[in-house]
Order: structure tokens, then sequence, then C-alpha cells
């Protein structure tokens, strides 16, 4: 599903480089559930971005699903990862304006689904993840587990084939936590591969592989 | 006595009245303008007037000669430099309107920053984010230009008589101005809407 050939990274400060990821080789089947270590800095959350595709400045060669990648222009490379890619951040990045049927409907709407597909989509997530009795509130009325969960609903909405989970766990308290990896797993098992990011040993546990990034080099796969 | 002729022999923002002719030898004026109409240029014909009239009376002092073309602006001069008043001060006030719109736009997106991240990672495009910032920007400026549109038309009866030639609710003018207005304060959304659709989603997305 990923294959990612000498992808490096660096940004330009003065006359030096500073590099954030170096060489990484890196291949990811369909179905896998990888979880990526390390300290802060060494890389995790840009490597995330490079293969979520949110990042188009880098070097070397990936490819996505029999997509070159490295060879798309902007707007296709957002279309790819519009139609395959959903997201979900450590801080929920849930829009606090919209209630929670609106920001489940949000990926929707910058997707070609009409209006009352939308809304039999929401209200069948609402359903699969019991949380019809919260559509109406805004997210500054949920509690933070709840939130995530809300979250990690939105990235499934438009059924991605990837799910890029930013330390989904966090901000949340250890048995929120457990509810957040516990659906991931499920999500895994029904086939959607899951590529996380975190800090910690039990929930990294629930990905069958485990990448160790130190200083922007893969030192562990 | 005549009625129904198009006559205005003072000012132009009166409409026309009776008007009455007399002999000149039944009723003397002190003042009186002889008018002459020509085909060529006015100006080119002055010399021979005044030729005309010392042959006729020698003695008579050669009075001032205009133009109708002068006589009517001299005439409408102080309403045309109050026109000119207004329309610096419609020019201004649309110059401060544009920018209020882009100072308030820009500032709104900036606050918005994080917010445009979140939706390009959710699979917003360039042009969505163009669509959100305008749409919301126009939404204000429509508001604006009704309520605008609505005092104007309550208050065009305070400069009715500064008016020739057009109705204080002309349906045209109005149209025109809300037109401009509309289109000034697309650009003024457009603008900061082009810059927020180059940000960049992971710096937005750190940035609270």
């Amino acid at each position: 599903m990923i294959q990612l050939r000498n992808v490096e990274k660096y940004y330009q400060v003065g006359q030096s480089r500073t590099w954030v990821l170096r060489r990484i080789n890196l291949d990811i089947r369909e179905g896998e559930f990888v979880t990526i270590m390390g300290p802060s800095g060494a890389g995790k959350s840009t490597l995330l971005a490079i293969i979520g595709m949110l990042d188009g400045a880098w070097q070397g060669e990936y490819d996505f699903l029999d997509h070159a990648v490295h060879k798309l222009n902007t707007k296709r490379r957002n279309e790819l990862h519009k139609q395959y890619i959903g997201f979900v951040f450590q801080q929920y990045h849930l829009l606090d304006h919209l209630t929670v049927s609106e920001n489940l409907d949000l990926p929707l709407s910058y997707r070609d689904v009409k209006r009352a597909e939308r809304e039999a989509i929401v209200a069948d997530t609402l359903d699969r993840f019991q949380i019809v009795g919260k559509k109406d509130l805004y997210p500054t009325q949920l509690s933070g587990g709840q939130q995530q969960l809300v979250a990690v609903a939105r990235a499934i909405i438009g059924k991605p084939k990837l799910i890029l989970a930013d330390e989904p766990t966090g901000s949340l308290h250890s048995s929120q936590g457990k509810m957040i990896m516990d659906l991931l797993k499920q999500l895994n098992e029904e086939g959607t591969t899951i590529i996380q990011v975190t800090h910690n040993e039990n929930w990294a546990a629930y990905g069958q592989r485990i990448i160790k990034l130190f200083d922007g080099w893969i030192v562990n796969d | 006595m005549s009625q129904g002729f198009n006559i205005r022999n003072s000012v132009l923002d009166k409409e026309p009245g009776f008007v009455v002719y007399q002999p000149y030898w039944q009723h003397q004026l002190l003042a009186m303008s002889l008018v002459v109409r020509t085909a060529a240029d006015p100006r080119s014909i002055a010399a021979v007037m005044r030729q005309e009239i010392r042959q006729l009376e020698p003695e008579m002092p050669l009075p001032e000669m205009r133009t109708m073309q002068q006589v009517v602006s001299e005439s409408v001069s102080r309403r045309r430099f109050q026109m000119h008043l207004l329309l610096i001060f419609a020019g201004v006030a649309l110059v401060l309107a544009a920018v209020g719109i882009y100072g308030v736009i820009s500032y709104a997106v900036s606050q918005r920053t994080h917010e445009i991240g979140i939706r390009m990672a959710l699979g917003a495009e360039r042009r969505d984010v163009v669509k959100l910032v305008v749409g919301q920007g126009m939404i204000l400026a429509l508001v604006g230009v009704t309520l605008g549109v609505g005092a104007a038309f309550a208050l065009t009866r305070l400069m009715s008589s500064l008016l020739f030639g057009v109705g204080a609710t002309d349906p045209v003018t109005f149209v025109i101005a809300s037109l401009l207005l509309v289109g000034v304060a697309f650009v003024a959304c457009y603008l900061p809407a082009r810059q927020a659709a180059k940000v960049d989603p992971m710096v937005a997305l750190r940035y609270e």
C-alpha cells in the first residue's frame, strides 16, 4: 500500500540545512497496524504528514496504492488524500463552532456526496459510535474522550483505506485512551490500515509492527 | 402668455412655469440680454456681432459676450461643486469601505488559520477555502448593502434638491451603486481568501 524510498526532508536555516527525515525506506501493507515511536523531534509527525500527503515538500519516492505520489501535483495529491486517508490528531481538532453532526459532515462536504446521502452517512456513523444523543452538542460540551471519539468517527466517515493517528490518546485519561485504542484496533480488524504515532508503550503494543525513529532516521523496524 | 414650453431662463433646477412675452417699449427693464442662435461655433461670430452692434449703436458700451454653454455652466457651477464634493466623499467612503472589509476579513482569516488547517486536513481544497472565506465575507457585505440601500432610500429626500435630471430614488442609480459596492466587497474578500488558501495545513494545525 505504502512504499517510501529514500524519503528525506530538511528545513533551510540560513546557509545550513536542518534534516528532519533521512533516507526513509518503508513498506506498509494494506491492513497493517503500524506504530511509529521516537523521542520529540525524531520526525514522527513529519513522516505522518508526508504519508498523509499534507506535506509535499520532500525528496525521494513515495508510492501509494500504485500512485507515484512524488510525481503528482498538489491538486492530484489532495484528491488522493481526500479519497483514501483519514486523520486523527492528539488535540482532536474538532471545530468548536460546529455541532458533533456538523463536524462529522465536514469531510463529506468536501467530497462529491449529495446532502441527503451525507445526512444518512452521518446518522449511521452517530449510531455506530453510539453518540446519537450528542449529535447537537458542541465539542466544548464533551469530555476529552468523547471529543476524540467524534474525531475518530470523523476520520472514518469518508471510508478511508488508511487512518493516520498522531498521538490519538496523548490528551486522554488512560481509560478513555483504551477506549480509543480498542476502537482503532476494531477498525483495523475491519480492514482499515492504521499508522499511529505514540510515546506510550502500552498503546504501541496495539500495533503489529513498531517503527522507531531517532533524529530523522529509522533505527528499528 | 405661454405655457408648456420647456423654458428655464434663470435656474435649471426649477420646473418651467408660465412665460409672458411683452414688447420691450411697453415694459423696459434695466438689464437685458440679446440671444443669438448660430449653427457655427458661437465664439467664431463674436467679432461680427460686436461689429454689427457698433454699426447700429456706436455709443453703446459693448456688453460681455458669453456662449450659452458658458451661461448654463455658470448657472450650475455651485451645484456642480457640491456634487464634486459629494463624489469625492463617496469615493473616500468607498475606499474606506474596501479597506475596512479587507481589514476585517484579513483579521478573521488570521483568527481562523487553525480552522482552515483542519479543513484542509479533512479534504478541503484551495477553492473550498476561497469559497468559505469569500462566501462569509459576501454575506456580511450583502447585509451591509441591503441596510445601506434602505437607509439611502430614507435619506434621498434630503438631497433631492441637489439632483437634476435624475430622481432621488432612481432604480438604475441604486442598482449600479449596489453592484459597485458588492464588486468592491468581493475584491476586498477575495484577496485575504487567496492568502488563506495558501495556508500550510501542517503549520496551521500547530497554530492555536
